[in-house]
Order: C-alpha cells, then structure tokens, then sequence
C-alpha cells in the first residue's frame, strides 16, 4: 500500500516539474529594457527601399534631437550586439513597422526593425511623412520605448498607429527617453 | 535495476514529458523577446471599426496549438501560433461563417526556434477557455497562414468578455478605438452593427 502511494506521489511530482518547467523557464522582459551603452548604438542598414530614410531617421532625428542617445552606422555583420534594419514584403499582415528587441537582465542586446515596404507604400497621402513616421517610430522602439497613446495622438511619435504626424520625436517622446536613461 | 523499476522511471519521464507539453505554451513567461508593431491604419473610430470589419464575431477559445510557425523563408520572428475560435454569434460577417462553426485565427506571436517565446506587448495570446468579441478579417495570400483569418487592425480586433457583456481591451495600453470599443460594451456594438446591417 505504501509502496503505491510513493509511486503515486513520485508520478505526481514528475508532473509537477514538468508543468513547472514550462511555466517558470524564464523571465518577462519588463518594457523598461534600455542600451548599456546609449552613446553608441550600432545599427546596420540593409534597407534597399529606405536606405536614405533610416540613415536620417537614426543620425538626423534621434541624434539630434536627444543628448544622450547615439546612432553609429556599422557594416559589420558580424557584430551581434545591434539593430538591424531591413526591408520586407508582406503585404497580408497587419503592420507597417515591426521591432523584435532581446534584452538580458534589463539591458537590450540585440533588435531588428522590419519596415514592410508592401503596406507603407500603400499610403497615398502625406508619403514621405508617413515613411519618416514608420522609421522614427520603429527607432524608437529599439531605444526601449514602448507604444504610448494619449488623448491628444498627435504629440507622440510613439502612437501606435501610422499617420503621417508627428514624424520626428516630440517632448513627449524625449522626456520619456530621458526617464528611461 | 528490475524490469518493475525501469518501467516506474520510464512511467515517471513520460508522465514529467506529459507535464511539459500539457502547460498552456502561450501561459508562460519563457521570453526575453518582445515586439511591437505599428500597426497599419484601418480606421479613425470605433464607429468606422464597427463599419469596416469583415467578420464580428462572439466567439469561444477552443484550443491553442502547441507550435509555432514561421510562414516566410527566412525570417525567423515573424511567427504565428494558431487558436481555434468556436462562433457563438455573427455581429456582422462578409465571409461566409455559421454559428457553431470553427475558425482557426493566426495570432501574432510564438515560439522562436531557439526556445524563447515572442510576444506582442498590445495582443495578448488567447487562451483556452475565454469569451471573446473579435474583429476579423481573412488572409488571403500565399503562405501557410492563407485561409485563417487574423485580428483586423491588429489590437484594434481583440476584446475579452466578462459577465457575458462587459468588454474588456486587450491591454491596457491601447488607442481611443479601443478604449471606445470597451466603453461601448458588446450590446452597443451590436445596435451599432445592426445599422450597418441593414
């Protein structure tokens, strides 16, 4: 009878831990996840359709328009520890912009900006705007920025969705960059 | 080590194995990846959602597969994990849906090939069990996910129901659609989908 009843426990547990294993193999990355070093952040440009654009979205806007945050332009694939920028086609899926960010312990590691050139040229109006506005934001989004909707959409960059203003970082933007760094 | 024994530690590493893969793949917390996406537009207010979605529907969380899947050759996180949606009731459909029917929806998200989870900080994944008001539309293109239907607007398509009318947004940072969408709670977007209806 006792035996039984080990055996029974000892099934329960092999249950357990493999439920267990599961559920806490990891930690949720917290939002907040920033760059170690923000004064020289590599990112490589592989976009055909935006070369130009995502070179003025990171060295003209970001650089500019923050004191503590820096964009280096890198060739070299073979850095792991940066954002890489590229061009997709796909025009089925719901975004024009996506930024895939991995962090360790609270610090980003690594980030990918799509910009999917299918959808962002399906705008008609306000073109241009509307490419800065998906580059800027998406930059953004590798610094640790997270979406942010106000009541008044236009002040943010951040806003969620694509429209054609604001297309550069606003005070908003800024002031939160600054509370993250 | 007897034939008894070998066959309680076999017992043993299956029933740990059966553990593992039972979880709920999407309930964990295995990610330090996270995406965000801007979504594209498909609408200035609740209004104009109610107005342009294909498919409105009451729906309940049947399953979740296990597995991820990436439906572009080479590129390894833009990852789908499907949920099969059981209809409860048709606000609206351009499609053609009945009650009792099961769709399968793509969600956005999965697990990556190294292990780790992706996750969308505004869409989270569904899980089994829950009631839900979405907004849907079919994807139509040619890759693996062709045929099942996806979030139209992206967060802007998902709403969890509570005592059977309240809404509830997806999360709680989202746009004014969603917060309207929310507010209005299910019985107004039904009226407001029968106007359009009609």
């Amino acid at each position: 009878m006792m035996k039984k009843f080990t055996m029974a426990i000892v099934l329960l547990l092999a249950f357990i831990v493999g439920s267990g294993t599961q559920v806490f193999a990891g930690i949720y990355l917290d939002s907040g996840a920033k760059w170690a070093s923000p004064s020289s952040i590599k990112y490589m440009n592989t976009s055909t359709k935006y070369k130009t654009l995502v070179n003025d979205g990171a060295l003209n806007f970001w650089n500019n328009y923050t004191n503590d945050i820096n964009f280096v332009q890198t060739n070299d694939a073979t850095i792991t520890k940066k954002i890489l920028v590229y061009d997709v086609n796909y025009p089925s899926l719901s975004w024009d912009g996506q930024t895939v960010t991995t962090a360790n312990s609270g610090y980003l590691s690594k980030a990918e900006i799509k910009l999917n050139v299918s959808n962002i040229e399906e705008y008609t109006t306000n073109v241009d705007k509307i490419r800065y506005r998906v580059i800027n934001h998406e930059f953004g989004h590798t610094l640790g920025l997270g979406d942010l909707y106000t009541s008044s959409e236009d002040d943010v960059l951040m806003y969620g969705y694509t429209r054609a203003t604001p297309y550069y970082p606003t005070n908003t933007d800024i002031t939160r960059l600054n509370n993250l760094y | 080590m007897k034939l008894k024994q070998l066959a309680f530690v076999m017992a043993a590493v299956a029933v740990g194995v059966t553990g593992y893969y039972t979880t709920d793949l999407i309930n964990n917390n295995d990610t330090q990846v996270e995406a965000h996406a801007s979504w594209s537009y498909v609408a200035d207010t609740a209004d104009s959602l109610i107005e342009k979605a294909p498919l409105i529907a009451v729906a309940n969380v049947k399953s979740i597969d296990q597995s991820s899947y990436f439906p572009y050759v080479e590129d390894d996180t833009t990852v789908f994990t499907d949920a099969t949606l059981e209809i409860e009731e048709i606000i609206h459909s351009d499609e053609n849906v009945q009650v009792g029917e099961q769709i399968t929806l793509a969600q956005y998200g999965g697990k990556l090939k190294d292990g780790k989870i992706l996750t969308y900080d505004d869409v989270p994944f569904l899980k089994k069990k829950q009631k839900v008001l979405v907004f849907l539309e079919k994807v139509s293109d040619d890759t693996i996910r062709s045929g099942k239907y996806q979030y139209f607007g992206g967060d802007l398509g998902l709403y969890f129901i509570e005592d059977k009318k309240k809404l509830n947004k997806p999360a709680d940072n989202v746009n004014r659609i969603s917060n309207d969408i929310e507010t209005f709670g299910l019985d107004k977007v039904k009226m407001k989908s029968e106007m359009r209806n009609k």
